[in-house]
């Protein structure tokens, strides 16, 4: 017995999994400090700009408020950032599931590449792309006036559908990259067990692929819808002056009313809309399901 | 442990170190008396400025002109860098509607008086105010092209006849001066009667003509490029970019009647680096007449010395609105009224245009 008592105090300290308190803090610690100095004091300066000038309190925000315009551009902002959000999602998790099962490497290459050369593009050039498309005497006016199926060139250029077109492309390697993530853990064999017993396509899709990838849809959905919010390009190339969107509301709050506190005010509302909108997507899409699965 | 704890040091050192420098500034690297940075808009007239003025001053003076593009966004640039003690550039290139918006701030120095009697021998008159000298004179034009449509209009109440005047059109954005004025000019008023502006007059005169604008452009160059390739027919540009279009194609035609005249002026901040080599690049420029010709027959864009329409061909002067005999056809903007009256009004253009 003695003998196993000096062997164990000979022993080095079992490898644990976590690490101790003081460590883990030190380690976290670049992190913090950097995020605290470079994020978030500025952002509570930002908060406290909007709510102390010109004058102490939240007239700041009345005024914004009070204006057509501005309701017009969150309007635009959140009903296109859903929009958005959905039809990545839905075109990403196609995408991803296919390049999750694609045997053919020529197939699979040719996927991915049509999924990444998007997102190597300069954003600039992609949106251009798109007015090179649209505009009155672009491709595709070209193409309907030739077929003879309109007369005269439609305005396609400069409306909400062109900055959806233009966002959704931007955002789709977005969703499929962290959709392939998930997909690819997904075990081939669940599926035939599931079609094995009955189950049609499309139900163990629905009962297998979905809850156990819900974390990264959702994931997906929250990180699309944000970027989609500010996205500050494809609303001033594609959208034109007419489409105002939140991002470029904020950018002549700056440079045409030289109104600080009130770009500062609507960027705060913005940040706090899309958290709404987010936390109500979660709570609508399953939140306890989603605890479920985490837990 | 140790090591985590010295890496961690020299990290936040790192950071710190970073930081610091950050705050220090530009400024202190920047004060050599042999220097100086102009606040510009970029692009093609920054080369040219480059190749007709700073480059020249540089060679005689000795002094390294540098350009930052910040003018776009100068008033809230300015006013920012003001705060925190940290103005980089000696002089900018500033619209008249903000120069009066900074002047009106005190963020501007007014020109010292005996160049200002200087200035104002060898420039035209009223080129010249407290605050600056006219750089980049220019004017909203009606431009039209014949290729398009069977009749070309001349006038701002034409351009609103959208029946005889069949075609799509364009305006600027952000015009909302010249909007509004081209607005009561199509609705009958006389050019000595627009300002004060009837404001509520305009705005149900540009009610009429909002749905038949197929494109407001964002910028010149977008106003450039929206006419060359064919997808407007008539509409709004600046009267240096109508010059370079039309001459680049015979059925384009352009009408100064009714024009909105407004011009760029170079200012001195108010702590500006370095003011001595401003002020002495105004003065260059004032009084090389030949240098500004060439850049007007390169831009297209009249400037401050009258002189220099001696040099410069009829088919180039008779093109642009800044010409005398073109001039005098122009609106004046009242620019006292402008600065009294934009954060009302803007907001007002912001809400009619999304509408």
């Amino acid at each position: 017995l003695s003998s196993a008592v000096v062997l164990s105090a000979r022993r080095p300290r079992a490898w644990r999994r976590d690490l101790g308190l003081g460590s883990a803090a030190l380690l976290l610690a670049p992190f913090v400090v950097t995020l605290a100095l470079l994020f978030l004091v500025p952002l509570g300066w930002l908060f406290w700009v909007s709510l102390t000038e010109p004058h102490p309190g939240l007239g700041t925000y009345r005024d914004l408020l009070t204006r057509p315009v501005v309701w017009r551009a969150f309007e635009n902002t959140l009903l296109v950032g859903a929009a958005v959000t959905t039809v990545s999602l839905v075109i990403g998790a196609f995408l991803a599931w296919e390049l999750r099962n694609a045997r053919s490497s020529l197939y699979r290459g040719v996927l991915w590449a049509a999924v990444l050369f998007p997102l190597w593009m300069s954003a600039i050039v992609r949106n251009y792309a798109f007015t090179v498309i649209l505009e009155r005497n672009g491709v595709i006016n070209r193409a309907l006036q030739a077929t003879g199926l309109t007369d005269a060139p439609h305005d396609l250029l400069y409306t909400k559908l062109a900055v959806f077109l233009g966002m959704v492309h931007s955002m789709v390697p977005y969703a499929v990259l962290p959709l392939y993530g998930a997909f690819v853990l997904i075990d081939e064999d669940l599926l035939w067990a599931a079609r094995s017993l009955g189950a049609s396509r499309l139900r163990s899709l629905g009962s297998i692929v979905v809850p156990l990838a819900l974390p990264s849809i959702l994931a997906v959905g929250a990180l699309v819808f944000v970027i989609a919010c500010g996205y500050y390009i494809a609303p001033v190339v594609l959208g034109g002056p007419r489409n105002l969107f939140v991002a470029t509301l904020i950018d002549q709050q700056i440079n045409q009313l030289y109104d600080l506190p009130g770009a500062a005010a609507a960027a705060f509302l913005l940040l706090f809309g899309s958290v709404l909108v987010i936390a109500l997507a979660m709570l609508a899409l399953g939140w306890r399901r989603l605890v479920a699965v985490l837990s | 442990m140790k090591r985590l704890v010295g890496i961690l040091a020299l990290a936040i050192a790192g950071i710190a170190a970073v930081m610091l420098a950050g705050a220090a500034g530009p400024s202190s690297g920047s004060t050599l008396s042999d220097s100086m940075v102009i606040s510009t808009f970029g692009g093609a007239t920054d080369v040219a400025s480059t190749k007709y003025f700073y480059g020249p001053f540089s060679e005689s003076t000795g002094v390294e002109v540098k350009m930052d593009p910040s003018s776009q966004q100068l008033v809230a640039k300015l006013r920012a860098a003001e705060q925190s003690n940290n103005v980089v550039w000696s002089l900018a290139r500033a619209n008249e509607e903000d120069a009066v918006v900074l002047a009106a701030d005190g963020l501007l120095q007014p020109l010292p008086k005996a160049l200002k009697k200087r200035l104002d021998k060898v420039s035209y008159p009223g080129a010249v105010t407290r605050y600056g000298i006219t750089f980049l004179r220019s004017a909203t034009v009606l431009l039209c092209n014949r290729a398009m449509v069977s009749r070309c209009p001349t006038t701002p109440r034409e351009f609103w006849n959208t029946k005889t005047f069949k075609g799509p059109r364009t305006m600027f954005a952000d015009g909302w001066v010249e909007g509004l004025i081209y607005a009561l000019e199509a609705d009958g008023v006389s050019q000595k009667h627009l300002f004060p502006l009837d404001v509520n007059r305009a705005f149900r005169s540009l009610d009429r003509i909002r749905g038949s604008i197929n494109v407001w452009w964002a910028n010149p160059g977008h106003g450039e490029q929206v006419f060359r390739d064919g997808q407007v027919a008539m509409g709004t540009i600046y009267d240096g970019r109508a010059s370079l279009i039309s001459s680049d194609n015979n059925n384009m035609k352009v009408s100064f009647r009714g024009a909105v005249a407004t011009r760029e002026l170079l200012v001195v901040p108010k702590n500006a680096p370095n003011p001595k080599a401003a002020w002495a690049l105004i003065e260059w420029y004032a009084t090389h007449a030949r240098a500004q010709a060439q850049f007007t027959i390169e831009r297209r864009n009249g400037l401050s010395n009258p002189k220099e329409f001696r040099y410069i061909p009829k088919s180039v002067s008779n093109s642009i609105a800044s010409t005398p005999k073109n001039a005098a056809q122009a609106v004046r903007v009242d620019f006292a009224w402008v600065q009294k009256n934009r954060d009302r009004v803007y907001r007002r253009w912001q809400d009619w245009l999304t509408g």
